[in-house]
């Protein structure tokens, strides 16, 4: 029934690019928290590029002078243990993680939906062994396995990357497996066979393409899920170091100074990375609540 | 269209199709053999689970025969490689059943009509939008729904779509799978009087596919009747329909409702449903709900013997 | 013309549906009668509302369509009329549908003999044993072999003819004085195909029951209905007796049908290969809905909704080329 009114309710159109642009309106109007979400982040965003003009401090110089003032209108954000301006650090320390993120997002997603495509086209034996380590790889908490990891390669900024990224390609590689097994039952990837593609083609250029929007979805609240963790590395020590201004890592040299009372040297820069994740949270929740009701 | 003086553009031998499912087997095709002349085109019948649509994919090779040989202008298809495959595929076209299913709903039409000539090398950068401006309106499609996507375009319009698809590379053979049965009645005249002005003009051979012998009567000259994975009657169109020998041939005819209230039917009504494919009976595969069967045919599988004029029955009794 | 009871009466029956900005009306002025003891074919191509009409009589309209105008007139009483609650006493005693798609019609965790004994315990009032009892012989009536066994299995071990046959067993627990059947063949063999409609021609003549048979195929509409009723967009175009009908076609539309469907008993002349298969339709047309693709159009059929004029004996035609 549903098909049958279908075709009579949506008489073809052709697509408009004016069209576009009232839909996407369209769309934050309806989901707050996108646009929430998407607030939130344009701010993090351009504080993060643009302020570090305004502000004459300077990350990495000392001031044993200053040390540990309280917020003022000078320092926002206070000063921390060698006088350094906060808000200036974590301003950089913004620019830093989001880095991260997005090169930790990037490369999951890549790894992971080229692997699940692979492994959900072909089944087999190739399917079960893939399996087999994402079940092993996803047994470890994914944080745990990142600091194996980093601990295993070192404390660089590309290893915490590494590290990541490894944690998350198991879930990458499930969700594009997951599509591909129906999707390889279409017709569409039939009739491509039938013209003449080969394998490769029909997997990577007909189906996946079918297959990402989970992924996509997914990849975005990756983006939350890698700040939050890229900055417990830090604090704990491993990946990113001090002195490089990062969010885990001015939390990390905060945390003896808060018995002492100067609550601002961590609190601001956890503050800011529970904001990020939030933003990125936001977003990823509402991307898969509109993904899910339009398959609908 | 006088054919036997050429050589088959199609030749099936024997072919085979088993599922296998632990240790239940499906036999889907279980041995058909037939030629196919250029310029024919052959109807392929029966009702559900008689295995027309896995015999079609298993002589394409969209999924791989279990034996058997598939003759195309002489090179057995069964012995090739993926890739000497993918070569033939030009001149080895389908139209699927389903348009809703089968044009990749991220694609544009441009980009799912263009696919083909850019696989198989047959077009420079310049002659790519006269061919495919050529092909739309072979198909009666205005040229503006090249940017569009599928879920634009209306049933009819997409199942035009997948005609243009499959002719596009001009090939010399077309399988086509049920193309008027997701369409209103009075369209598919419309589709059957496209496909058979677009095999006059591109010299084309069909096999068409279909449970609706309407479309089949209107469009073939020779037909081939399939029951539980065998041919068990075959012959040109006017004798298959109005001399059918075949007790299950007869039986499904008769079936068919008329749009004639004035027309005397005698109605042969089958008991029962067809035996499950995992448990193919011995013998006759019909024997079952045959109104006419033997003892001996229980035991001896008929086998399809010509009885004059090309008309061929696999039945122990005609 | 002999005085028949008439069991269902349609009358200008208009529902409307959103659309983009506005309101499409999907169904305008439909009206038809059914009476006792026959079946009356609805025919129609997908869009001309045949669905649409058999839902809006039985209350189920989905909650964006809205009804502008008619009646349903069912003995004395509009079922327009009735609350939800009233209709729920006469779904399935009076009138009862069967649609299109068989095993999704069936609750899949329940066996099929106990789902059409609970309907004999809900409408009939029957106990347990005697509900089974009765349950058994529906099955057997309406040709399912080995029915105690057959009753014990769920639907999806069933294959989509036996369970066409379980909800039509089903009916015959009801005994509704009218069934609509809603293309209850869709996706089933032909060989199938003509038992079921063969089961329900015995049945209705049995029961002295009617049947409103919703079909795209004219061939069904000639061996199985007495009269038919003719839609397109949403309006009624022609009414007649199958003789009347198929003998003399009056409607544009309905002349046009009849010589481009294709048969299995002869071969047919192929048209022109024209635009033919363009099939948008035009529900945006203030009078008849066939005028964009009419042969025989005429100014006023643009503007004006042509009246039902009478024909024959039990002829009607809804066009102003007839007056």
């Amino acid at each position: 029934m549903s098909a049958q009114t279908s075709a009579v309710f949506s008489p073809p159109s052709p697509a408009r690019s004016v069209g576009r642009v009232r839909r996407f309106s369209k769309v934050l109007q309806q989901n707050r928290m996108l646009l929430i979400g998407l607030a939130v982040l344009l701010v993090v965003v351009v504080s993060a590029l643009v302020g570090p003009y305004f502000i004459t401090y300077e990350p990495l110089r000392t001031a044993p002078e200053m040390k540990l003032l309280p917020p003022s209108l000078d320092h926002p954000m206070g000063t921390d243990n060698f006088g350094r301006d906060i808000l200036v650090r974590v301003l950089y320390g913004i620019r830093l993680d989001l880095r991260i993120a997005f090169m930790v997002a990037f490369t999951a997603l890549i790894v992971g939906t080229l692997v699940g495509t692979f492994s959900g086209y072909y089944r087999g034996i190739i399917d079960d062994v893939v399996m087999r380590i994402t079940d092993v790889m996803m047994a470890f908490p994914s944080f745990v396995l990142a600091m194996a990891i980093t601990a295993m390669l070192g404390n660089t900024i590309p290893n915490v990357v590494i590290a990541i990224a490894i944690s998350y390609v198991p879930y990458f590689i499930r969700l594009t497996r997951g599509e591909v097994l129906s999707a390889r039952e279409m017709g569409y990837a039939e009739a491509a066979r039938c013209v003449g593609n080969p394998e490769w083609r029909i997997m990577y250029l007909h189906i996946l393409p079918n297959c990402l929007t989970p992924a996509l979805v997914q990849a975005t609240l990756c983006l939350g899920w890698a700040i939050l963790d890229a900055s417990g590395l830090a604090f704990l020590g491993l990946g990113v170091r001090p002195p490089i201004p990062e969010g885990g890592v001015l939390v990390g040299e905060g945390a003896q100074f808060i018995i002492s009372g100067e609550w601002w040297v961590s609190v601001f820069p956890g503050a800011v990375i529970v904001l990020i994740a939030l933003g990125f949270n936001l977003i990823g929740d509402s991307l898969r609540d509109i993904t899910a009701q339009e398959e609908r | 269209m006088n054919t036997k003086t050429q050589d088959p553009v199609l030749s099936v031998d024997e072919l085979v199709k088993v599922f296998r499912e632990g240790a239940l087997t499906l036999r889907a095709v279980n041995g058909i053999s037939f030629d196919v002349y250029p310029g024919e085109a052959t109807g392929l019948v029966g009702e559900s689970g008689c295995g027309k649509t896995t015999a079609a994919r298993s002589i394409l090779r969209l999924i791989e025969p279990t034996s058997g040989h598939v003759y195309f202008v002489g090179t057995d298809l069964t012995q090739l490689s993926s890739r000497e495959m993918r070569a033939q595929r030009r001149h080895l076209q389908m139209v699927f059943q389903d348009p809703d299913t089968t044009l990749n709903p991220r694609f544009t039409i441009r980009r799912t009509l263009s696919e083909p000539l850019q696989l198989h090398k047959l077009v420079g950068n310049g002659s790519l939008e006269e061919r495919l401006l050529q092909t739309m309106s072979r198909v009666n499609l205005d040229p503006e729904f090249l940017g569009r996507y599928p879920h634009q375009l209306s049933e009819g319009q997409k199942q035009r779509v997948g005609v243009a698809r499959a002719i596009i590379t001009e090939p010399k053979f077309v399988a086509l799978d049920e193309p008027t049965s997701s369409l209103d009645m009075s369209i598919r005249i419309h589709m059957i009087a496209l496909l058979q002005r677009l095999q006059e003009e591109l010299g084309m051979t069909y096999i068409f596919i279909s449970h609706d012998l309407s479309s089949v009567r209107a469009l073939c000259n020779r037909v081939m009747v399939m029951y539980l994975g065998t041919i068990i009657e075959s012959g040109p169109t006017d004798d298959i329909f109005d001399r059918p020998l075949h007790q299950y041939t007869r039986a499904l005819l008769s079936a068919i409702p008329i749009p004639d209230p004035q027309a005397r039917r005698q109605r042969i009504l089958l008991e029962g449903e067809p035996p499950s494919l995992f448990d193919v009976p011995k013998g006759c595969a019909f024997h079952e709900r045959c109104p006419d069967a033997q003892p001996g045919c229980r035991e001896v599988r008929p086998i399809l013997r010509d009885v004059g004029a090309g008309h061929l029955v696999a039945c122990d009794r005609v | 013309m002999a005085a028949r009871d008439t069991l269902l009466r349609i009358e200008g029956l208009s529902v409307s549906f959103p659309s983009g900005d506005g309101r499409v009306t999907i169904l305008d002025n439909v009206s038809f009668e059914v009476f006792g003891n026959e079946i009356v074919g609805l025919v129609g191509e997908s869009g001309s509302g045949k669905t649409m009409t058999s839902l809006t009589v039985m209350g189920f309209l989905p909650p964006s369509g809205r009804i502008e105008g008619g009646e349903v007139w069912f003995g004395h009483d509009n079922l327009l009329s009735y609350t939800e609650e009233y209709m729920r006493r006469v779904r399935g005693r009076q009138i009862a549908m069967i649609f299109q798609s068989t095993r999704s019609a069936l609750n899949p965790l329940m066996r099929v003999g106990d789902q059409v004994a609970r309907v004999y315990r809900v409408q009939r009032g029957l106990g347990a044993r005697e509900a089974r009892a009765q349950a058994i012989q529906a099955l057997t009536r309406v040709g399912i072999p080995d029915a105690e066994q057959r009753a014990r299995a769920y639907p999806h071990q069933l294959s989509r003819g036996m369970c066409q046959r379980v909800l039509i067993a089903m009916m015959v627990a009801c005994e509704p004085a009218l069934l609509i059947a809603d293309e209850p063949t869709t996706g089933l063999d032909v060989t199938i195909q003509a038992q079921i409609f063969d089961l329900i021609k015995n049945l209705q003549q049995a029961a002295n029951a009617s049947i409103l048979l919703i079909t795209h195929d004219l061939g069904v509409v000639a061996e199985t209905c007495d009269r038919v009723v003719v839609m397109y967009a949403g309006q009624v175009m022609e009414t007649a007796t199958v003789e009347s009908l198929f003998a003399k076609p009056i409607h544009p539309y309905t002349q046009r049908l009849l010589h481009s469907i294709l048969r299995v008993d002869k071969t047919i002349e192929m048209p022109k290969v024209d635009a033919g298969l363009s099939e948008e339709v035009a529900y945006s047309v203030a009078g008849c809905r066939f005028a964009p693709r009419c042969p025989q159009v005429l100014p006023r059929c643009w503007e004006e909704h042509p009246p039902r004029e009478q024909a024959g004996p039990d002829h009607w035609v809804t066009c102003h080329n007839y007056n």
